[in-house]
């Protein structure tokens, strides 16, 4: 299907949605209700102004960007254990401002088969986000405090996945001494982070919640740190997959802990099998308006000659809830990266060293209509430049 | 358009009663509970309670009584425990959880913003809010989308629900004139006018159309 044809279906879609609306909820069901399917527009608009190369996974080639959303989220349910869900975009990129004449994607697409009438056990195929940490359970625009991801997700480090000779000693020794560009004034489809946002990769995965336990396994055709043109189910699907797995413990309802992992190879190239290793750490702790969380993520990036390149970032984030349908939020975090092995033996910063803190203000103007306000300043070491300071106003509504 | 059709006289008795049929929304009022991803359910999800609508009476210098019942809308199986429940102004009503899980039930609606914030199985006395303004209150979870539900607040002493197939039974009203109102959310809205007689029972009918219509 082309993007005209997407598009098309996108925009039929949101019309007869909204009009459906006038009368429902963009729902309908057979009469037994065993036949359920939902149309779910919206729109998710933010205007992004600070300094250049802007942090995180925002691409835009100006200090000033706006990257309008639309958005296409259509579920389906077949009885009490099939259920069907797809969600369609049209923006600047998935990586704002990387496409700024505009893209079309389906960026989830999956079925999922409920072997019990509770939770305990499902099996999922297709695209979807990853099973791998906490923040990805709740990175949809209206759940997500914050309009940028944590670090984890979000910071673009010096690891390449497309270009091995990028990934030399002498390549990283150049990058860090500034005589080679550095990664961060260079498109950043380039490059990798820990995991790259929701890591919407193409595979299965069997999953499960009880009262206290939460659990889930996938297997992938890309790595965490894949960027998002790995994703779709084309070529080699699963000649090297990458699997994650995921535990969750919850004492009670306040508490939440959960510790993931995730192994597979991360170089896009048929003649190199470099892997990836991660493991996380998260915790979440909420109590009538407020909420806490944080992660601890940890990965190890094979090389062919530079030794094992290995990042750890955090991020500690609390949201409080002031008025009914107004929030404050605040986050902070560090990305620490170790040193490779430089040409003469001599050690190199592969990836430099990155804080940011984060305030974010958000308003329920009605259950459909919600307002961010986010800036975050970011700070990174060393001869790597980047943008520090970034401003976010987001618009979101949905049916 | 007729909503008074009469019935038989009841000796002795000094009130009447009304009954009738609301025609019901024939619309999806629900979303499909389940989860995109995982996290926030961790049971099995009910099933969510079927459409229906609230009926209630008003007239000139007809108010709420002055110390209303107490209610409480629980959230059980990861839905409220009703569809849509009925108060006269000035109720205070409960919230308890009878999950495992968290809920958060909050309400952005005009004249009913509140937000209760997240709370536990037990939690003793169950958080409650007090609804002091008429009006149609949509009540929500803030973790689990597709729980809804609605409150509607009303300036009557003479209120109801109806069953799922929108029958009703208002009794022991006092004889006289009334505007009988029927609402299953903002955009179905009915009202008629009816009769009550000492000893009889009244039967309403509603137009097929929420438009306001009177008779008699």
């Amino acid at each position: 299907m082309n993007h005209l044809s997407l598009a098309l279906l996108i925009g039929v879609g949101l019309v007869s949605a909204a009009r459906t609306s006038a009368q429902g909820l963009g729902a309908w069901s057979s009469t037994d209700g065993f036949y359920r399917l939902e149309m779910m527009p919206s729109v998710q608009t933010t205007f992004w102004a600070g300094d250049s190369p802007h942090p995180a996974l925002v691409d835009a080639p100006d200090d000033v960007f706006l990257a309008p959303r639309l958005q296409l989220e259509t579920s389906a349910a077949l009885g009490s254990h099939l259920f069907l869900h797809a969600n369609a975009r049209w923006d600047r990129g998935f990586d704002t401002g990387n496409e700024p004449d505009g893209e079309v994607r389906v960026d989830e697409l999956f079925a999922r088969w409920r072997f019990f009438e509770d939770e305990r056990l499902s099996l999922q195929v297709g695209k979807f986000p990853t099973v791998f940490g906490a923040w990805v359970a709740q990175h949809d625009f209206f759940d997500d405090p914050f309009l940028l991801p944590p670090l984890a997700y979000s910071q673009v480090i010096g690891i390449q996945s497309r270009d091995a000779t990028a990934m030399t000693p002498q390549a990283m020794a150049d990058r860090a001494d500034g005589s080679a560009p550095a990664f961060a004034n260079l498109s950043k489809q380039n490059w990798s982070s820990i995991i790259w946002g929701p890591s919407y990769a193409s595979g299965l995965a069997l999953s499960g919640s009880t009262s206290r336990w939460d659990y889930a396994f996938e297997v992938k055709n890309a790595a965490l740190s894949s960027h998002s043109d790995a994703w779709s189910p084309q070529g080699e699907v699963f000649s090297r997959p990458t699997v994650s797995a995921r535990a969750g413990f919850r004492p009670n309802a306040a508490w939440a802990f959960g510790l993931s992992g995730s192994h597979g190879n991360y170089l896009n190239e048929a003649v190199h099998d470099l892997d990836q290793t991660t493991l996380g750490l998260d915790s979440r702790w909420a109590h009538h308006h407020w909420m806490i969380s944080g992660e601890v993520i940890a990965t190890r990036f094979e090389t062919a000659s530079a030794g094992h390149l290995d990042a750890l970032a955090w991020h500690l984030q609390a949201r409080y809830k002031l008025a009914p349908g107004l929030w404050l939020a605040a986050r902070g975090g560090q990305l620490l990266c170790n040193s490779s092995n430089g040409p003469a033996g001599t050690p190199v910063r592969w990836s430099p060293d990155v804080w940011r803190v984060e305030l974010a203000l958000g308003w329920h103007l009605s259950p459909n209509i919600l307002l961010k306000l986010d800036y975050s300043l970011t700070r990174t070491n060393g001869t790597f430049p980047a943008g520090e300071h970034l401003l976010g106003l987001g618009f979101g509504w949905r049916l | 358009m007729a909503a008074f059709l009469g019935g038989a006289a009841l000796a002795g008795e000094s009130t009447g009663t009304v009954t009738g049929s609301v025609p019901l929304p024939d619309r999806v009022s629900t979303r499909i509970a389940v989860e995109k991803y995982s996290g926030s359910i961790s049971g099995k999800v009910g099933t969510p309670q079927p459409g229906v609508a609230g009926v209630w009476l008003e007239r000139p210098g007809l108010a709420a009584p002055a110390s209303p019942p107490r209610f409480s809308l629980t959230q059980k199986d990861y839905q409220f425990g009703r569809s849509l429940l009925v108060v006269p102004r000035g109720t205070r009503v409960a919230f308890p959880n009878e999950d495992d899980d968290y809920h958060n039930v909050y309400s952005l609606s005009k004249g009913g913003r509140f937000d209760l914030g997240r709370y536990m199985r037990g939690a003793a006395p169950p958080p409650d809010m007090l609804f002091d303004r008429p009006g149609l209150i949509r009540l929500r979870c803030e973790i689990h989308e597709h729980m809804r539900a609605v409150i509607l607040v009303v300036e009557s002493p003479y209120y109801t629900v109806t069953d799922a197939s929108g029958a009703f039974r208002l009794a022991k009203i006092p004889p006289g004139q009334y505007s009988l109102h029927a609402q299953a959310d903002e955009k179905d809205h009915r009202i008629v006018t009816v009769t009550v007689s000492a000893g009889r029972t009244t039967t309403a009918s509603f137009p097929a159309s929420p438009a306001r219509a009177s008779i008699r």
